[in-house]
């Protein structure tokens, strides 16, 4: 069943609307919470006044930041590798939507009520909205003085001495070769700045949890992509043990990286321990937009280039704006290793920043840091061609890895990615030419446009443009447990979690595979951390691939268990003994057989048990960034082609075709779904995606009116997908976060080539395009300049002697 | 306290004063195929069919609802559970990821397609254009209208063979 096309598992459920997300689930006696929240982006809190919010009717409990600082049963503070967060802020509120207080009551109509009834006192303070603000000399911190480093990833926080009393999250550094002499052998010079905003996640199911506490164990059903660390956290703040700690997650409505971190469940479950009642908390609309999202982005890149094409030098410096707590972002900021894109490069300079802001925390997202860097590398690699006068599909299969090519970190990528074949194949799909066809006003193909005004400002104009990228997976192992029944069936444990993208399923399809089990003989559980074992996150396009092999290996063990028990059965050598469609064979003698369910019951075991542990191991040194970045790497490619109205600035895009290679195919609906599910993300950010906050740190738009996500009238009229697999491999390449990176610079040069001038600034919203199209007209200095804060500059210079 | 005719049971319900259709249906009934997502008509993720027609559950006042005819989801299968033409449609194409915006689509493909049993693509894409999927599965959903569209003609041409 590896490669067939098999419905979802649980279809049935969601296509009657019976499948339960967290957000359905009611308990007896279950309070209902809400958050209030900061109303300034920096401010002291001087003091909580809940009197008269705990003398409204229904109301139960009240808790402030200052409740959790003096309980000592409580270690309010925690974070994955800064511990600079707490449930409620304690000392002061960082951005304006950060949780300052939380009532509990009998209804959800008496808690919301009852928010509206708090009196805080602040002290407001000077605060920073952008990166360039944060590291300003005498710039307001958002944490000054000692860190508290998580102590997990030694390797990631290594670097934090030095920037205590910054703004500065966390540096990384990437050195490789002699930057000096690659620039000096350099015979052109290319730099750029890009930057990208804020995006929110916008799973249509909103983050909750409901918490029950009950005989010393806490219990928590919750919308969350990483269970198992949730329960960790929680623990770690009550005071708990790890094993009294139970996550359970059914399915979510949606999760796309923004529901890996904790934001309602160590609320819930402070107040259930507290109030001895199961509580609920969940966010609405609004509140998501200030709970998670995308991290803003600002990267220069300084590209050195011999006239041939060849890429000699690169340099960059990336920032990360991580908003007002750490969260990820230590770990993040090393995606400045992709800067570079997937080519060659022998001398790179790199520092990559996580900077606080006083606006919401940036989390996880689709894509984990790579789109960023890919917006960036792609349009330089356009602008490079441009500079050299020199086909981008040319300089892009001219520099592009090739199996035993190094990448950036030193580590040589041993696997065929596949770049040059997927290049081809999507600029054939787009109907790539070089030079591109005869153009209209300013450049690219004037189409559409009735006779006579095709050189009036109306006039509407194509282009094409192509990009690669690399993307890497996340550095965790991956842990599964099987029980083989006495009936022959098999459960596989794991605490993956099913948002859509299909898990339940595809992991079937390998256990069933493994075990040589019909898929109707295989139960893959969902994640209930009192059950199953341990897993990071569900997240970076791991699970098929890292789960999978865990699973396998599980299955493998129980196998062993099974031949070792029908060798005495069957009176044979375990040697003369294989597997076959759920039953232990003699070789060459088929008669001579136990099935499954024979061999469980006859040994009177009751169930087989295997695990089986995935080791990823990644190891980056700390001063030049060099070493082993990712277990796995993923290429993708978008060719996109586009039409723009110069007369409105609107940006349609006609067509795009993706390219990747995702290894075996273990479900192709799944990989499928994926692939144009990230593509469609990947329009929305390009296109109109984005968070705007006022002068006061005040999000403009959280909600669906005014941030828009991509609908059935974007979704480009052509759509292709090319994928490269491996035939008769159960090897896999992820692809829930691959295509997405690819999509916004391929657009962006479909654009750039139509319009004769590039969008360095996302999203290629029509009002910046207007401005690009009225400055070109104009003959504005710096034609390559974008709007906003990017900037270009490219020179010539004669080869060192 | 207001009647409601809801998937073909009368129901008698008593909604809060502010109170919407969607909030209704999921505390009184537990209705849980009524989902929220946006909170102001925007997404469709509430979509219901009231009095023959679709609407924002989210956007309908429930005390003003009294003698509504109201059809969600969970009316879509037949008595024993199955499925009906269109759900297995959704199903075959997998048509959905977290399947959280599935029975808004459900609903609206419905009215889509009792008005043009026949869409093009293109009036698929128009026709929903009012359904939001977040996880981004419109071409699959496009296949899935489709296939529905062909099995409830060939039924159609069926009975009328049969006539």
């Amino acid at each position: 069943m590896i490669g067939e096309r098999v419905p979802m598992v649980d279809a049935y459920e969601r296509i009657t609307g019976t499948i339960d997300y967290a957000q359905n689930l009611t308990l007896p006696g279950m309070l209902y919470a809400r958050i209030l929240r900061s109303a300034h982006a920096h401010a002291r809190v001087i003091r909580v006044d809940a009197s008269k919010a705990l003398a409204a009717p229904g109301v139960v409990a009240v808790l402030t930041g200052a409740d959790l600082a003096a309980d000592p049963g409580l270690k309010p503070w925690f974070g994955p590798f800064i511990k600079d967060r707490a449930p409620l802020a304690i000392d002061k509120a960082r951005y304006v939507g950060d949780p300052v207080a939380i009532v509990a009551a009998e209804t959800d109509d008496q808690a919301c009520d009852a928010v509206e009834l708090i009196e805080v006192e602040y002290e407001v303070l000077p605060a920073v909205f952008d990166i360039e603000g944060a590291l300003a000399p005498g710039a307001p911190l958002l944490h000054p003085g000692k860190r508290h480093l998580e102590s997990f990833r030694p390797d990631i926080v290594a670097r934090q001495p030095g920037l205590e009393d910054t703004n500065v999250i966390h540096v990384y550094k990437l050195r490789r070769g002699d930057i000096e002499a690659g620039f000096a052998e350099a015979e052109v010079v290319v730099e750029r700045t890009y930057t990208t905003p804020g995006v929110a996640h916008v799973p249509f199911e909103t983050h909750n949890a409901v918490a029950d506490y009950k005989g010393g164990k806490m219990t928590i059903w919750s919308s969350i992509q990483a269970p198992s660390s949730c329960g960790a956290y929680v623990a770690g703040i009550l005071r708990m043990n790890i094993s009294d700690v139970r996550v359970i997650v059914s399915t979510l409505g949606g999760g796309y990286g923004g529901k890996i971190d904790p934001m309602c469940e160590p609320l819930a479950a402070i107040l259930a321990r507290r109030t001895r009642r199961p509580v609920r908390v969940s966010l609405t609309r609004a509140e998501e937009f200030v709970t998670a999202g995308k991290h803003p982005s600002r990267i220069r890149i300084r590209s050195g280039v011999m006239r041939d094409g060849t890429l000699v030098a690169h340099e960059a410096d990336v920032y990360y704006d991580g908003g007002s707590y750490s969260l990820n972002t230590p770990e993040k900021i090393y995606r400045g290793y992709a800067s570079t894109g997937p080519y060659r490069v022998p001398n790179i300079h790199v520092d990559s920043y996580g900077v606080y802001t006083n606006t919401l925390p940036a989390s996880a997202f689709r894509g984990y840091g790579i789109p960023q860097v890919a917006w960036a590398h792609e349009q330089q690699m356009d602008a490079i061609a441009e500079a050299l006068g020199m086909d981008p599909l040319a300089l892009r299969l001219k520099n592009v890895l090739q199996p035993g090519d190094q990448f950036s970190t030193g580590e040589t990528i041993a696997e065929n990615l596949h770049y040059s074949e997927l290049l081809r194949d999507a600029a054939e799909h787009i109907g790539w030419a070089w030079p591109p066809a005869p153009r209209g006003p300013g450049a690219g193909t004037v189409t559409g446009t009735a006779a006579g005004a095709s050189a009036g400002a109306g006039a509407r104009v194509r282009g094409k443009g192509l990009a690669a990228i690399i993307k890497g997976t996340a550095s965790y192992g991956a842990n599964a447990v099987v029980k083989l029944n006495a009936d022959g069936s098999l459960n596989v444990l794991t605490s993956t979690v099913e948002m859509g993208q299909g898990a339940l399923t595809v992991l079937a399809q390998i256990a069933a595979h493994e075990a040589t089990l019909p898929l109707s003989g295989v139960r893959v559980s969902t994640p209930d951390t009192a059950n199953t074992p341990f897993d990071q996150m569900t997240a970076a396009s791991r699970s098929t691939n890292f789960m999978g092999r865990a699973i396998r290996r599980a299955v493998k063990s129980v196998k062993q268990q099974l031949i070792d028990l029908a060798a005495s059965q069957l009176e044979a050598a375990a040697g003369d003994l294989e597997i076959q469609d759920g039953a232990v064979v003699v070789k060459g003698s088929p008669g001579r057989r136990l099935t499954f369910a024979q061999i469980v019951t006859t040994s009177k075991v009751g169930s087989l048990v295997g695990s089986g542990h995935e080791p990823v191991k990644v190891k980056l040194d700390v001063e030049t960034g060099q070493g082993v970045a990712s277990p796995q790497w993923h290429p993708a490619i978008c060719g996109a082609e586009v039409e723009v109205d110069q007369e409105t600035g609107k940006v349609t895009v006609l067509q795009l075709h993706m390219g990747l290679y995702p290894g075996r195919m273990i479900n192709p609906i799944h990989c499928e779904l994926q692939v144009l599910g990230a593509s469609l993300f990947g329009v929305g950010q390009t296109l109109f995606e984005e968070l705007v906050w006022d002068e006061q740190g005040v999000l403009t738009n959280p909600n669906l009116s005014d941030y828009m996500i991509p609908s059935f009238l974007d979704v480009p009229r052509a759509f292709g997908q090319t994928m490269i697999e491996i035939p008769d491999s159960i090897d896999v390449h992820g692809l829930g976060e691959t295509p997405l990176p690819a999509v916004a610079p391929a657009i962006a040069n479909a654009v750039a080539q139509a319009l004769g001038v590039r969008v360095v600034d996302l999203p290629l919203t029509p009002e910046r395009v207007l401005r690009l199209i009225h400055e070109r007209d104009r003959g504005a200095p710096g034609g390559g300049r974008g709007a906003g804060a990017g900037g270009a500059s490219t020179s010539g210079k004669e080869a060192s002697a | 306290m207001i009647q409601l005719t809801v998937n073909g049971r009368v129901r008698q319900v008593s909604p809060r004063s502010h109170e919407t259709l969607l909030e209704l249906l999921r505390r009184e009934l537990g209705l849980m195929g009524v989902r929220e997502a946006c909170g102001i008509g925007m997404c469709g993720a509430c979509t219901v069919v009231a009095d023959g027609k679709i609407v924002s559950s989210c956007l309908t006042l429930a005390g003003l609802c009294d003698g509504l005819t109201v059809e969600t989801v969970e009316g879509l299968t037949g008595p024993n559970g199955e499925l009906s033409d269109l759900q297995q449609a959704f199903v075959d194409h997998t048509a959905f990821q977290c399947s959280y915006c599935t029975p808004g689509f459900l609903m609206a493909t419905g009215a889509l397609l009792a008005e043009n049993p026949d869409p093009s693509d293109d009036e698929i894409r128009h026709g929903l254009a009012g359904n939001l999927c977040r996880c981004g599965s419109y071409l699959k959903i496009i296949d899935a209208v489709q296939d529905a569209a062909a099995r409830a003609r060939v039924k159609a041409d069926g009975e009328r063979e049969g006539a």
